[in-house]
């Protein structure tokens, strides 16, 4: 595994493996979703066309049994892009080839990834809380159901998206380091190489699996969180 | 492995929003279109089905009460025309009758006639017979036109015995 090399801006750093990564995923979900949505049939929709409407009608599906239409639509983009960028960034690390950065890759495998889009949903949650709640409705909730619940409630309202981005940066550092674990195991000779071989071929399956199990939990629990917080207290 | 970074995190949620945002407008937007194009070519076309249903099913109901109506007027028409057939067999028939009776009450005053007829000439045969026997049997002549009278009393007497 080699350390990211630090890119530096006044002063701030920046994980320049990360960065990398992150672009290349923009890239490929550009490029699907782009060519997914280039001369569209209303008829017959044929190829990149039908991932996109599957991905949008799959998004929506969920999204209908949280929210009314007027607070459905303003989440639907978000989600969607949140489920295209997470499949693509959680599964992008698993493929050989990126050389001087081999072992862990995904930029979700970054913590900084994981919190970056963790706090995009904490600033969601308050921000439409305080839209659709109101003020004193947003903050009331911190005492529903019982004014005793606040620590709790106040604690979850942290735990919530930390958890999210643990949990994302979790499974997917771990499944890549893994891959790096057992690629170093050729060093140790003929053995290592009989050992790594199937377990490669077995946990880099595994690997893309849990990535884009990853993807869908945290596409749904941001939904939840957010779509929770448009709703009024106690009606979820 | 990643080191906690602030500016790997603030360019991480800056990415993030720029791939939503190029998304909205290279993707999403267009798909939007299409899906409301698709949406709203559904709807015209479930309408159209159900316009072309209710013409078909108004048609049927008109071609319906053609026939029903087509049916009544044909049944009028064959009862208008039986009854009709049934007036003039009665009239032919009455006409028949009439003619047959005329017929008949001429045939009978023409036997009457004839029988008259035929009883005259019987009378006047039988009043000469009577005077040519009765001249053989008493020899001599008898004068024809003296005893006419006389004969034609007698063989009238004669006669209206039967």
């Amino acid at each position: 595994m080699i350390p990211q090399h630090m890119w530096t801006l006044g002063f701030l750093t920046f994980n320049s493996k990360t960065l990398i990564t992150t672009w290349a995923t923009m890239a490929v979900v550009l490029v699907i979703a782009v060519a997914g949505t280039r001369g569209m049939s209303e008829t017959s929709p044929r190829g990149l066309q039908n991932i996109m409407e599957f991905v949008v009608d799959f998004v929506n599906g969920f999204l209908k049994d949280l929210l009314d239409e007027p607070r459905g639509a303003r989440l639907r983009e978000l989600l969607v892009t949140l489920l295209l960028f997470l499949v693509v960034a959680n599964l992008i690390g698993l493929l050989p080839g990126w050389g001087f950065i081999q072992g862990v890759n995904s930029p979700t495998a970054d913590p900084n990834t994981a919190f970056a889009l963790a706090a995009l949903v904490f600033i969601l949650i308050h921000f439409y809380g305080f839209r659709f709640r109101g003020f004193s409705g947003h903050a009331g909730s911190f005492f529903r159901p019982y004014v005793a619940l606040y620590p709790v409630n106040a604690l979850e309202s942290i735990t919530n998206p930390l958890t999210l981005a643990m949990r994302l940066f979790g499974n997917i550092f771990a499944g890549e380091l893994l891959i790096d674990v057992f690629l170093n195991l050729f060093k140790v000779g003929t053995v290592g190489w009989l050992v790594s071989i199937p377990v490669q071929v077995f946990w880099l399956f595994f690997a893309a699996f849990i990535a884009v199990i990853q993807a869908f939990i945290f596409m749904m629990l941001t939904m939840n969180y957010v779509g929770t917080s448009m709703l009024p207290p106690g009606e979820h | 492995m990643g080191i906690l970074s602030l500016g790997t995190l603030i360019a991480e949620i800056i990415n993030f929003l720029v791939l939503l945002v190029l998304l909205r407008y290279l993707a999403y937007r267009p798909l939007a279109q299409m899906l409301e194009g698709r949406r709203r070519r559904i709807s015209e076309a479930i309408a159209a089905a159900d316009a072309d249903r209710e013409a078909a099913e108004r048609m049927r109901q008109e071609y319906e009460a053609a026939l029903v109506e087509g049916r009544r007027e044909a049944q009028a028409a064959m009862e208008r025309a039986e009854k009709m057939a049934q007036g003039r067999a009665q009239e032919i028939l009455a006409e028949a009758r009439a003619e047959a009776e005329r017929l008949v009450r001429q045939a009978r005053e023409d036997i009457g006639r004839e029988r008259a007829s035929a009883i005259r000439n019987m009378e006047r045969q039988v009043a000469e017979l009577s005077i040519l026997v009765a001249a053989r049997i008493l020899g001599r002549e008898i004068d024809e036109s003296g005893h006419r009278q006389l004969i034609q009393d007698f063989v009238r007497e004669a006669t209206e015995v039967h």
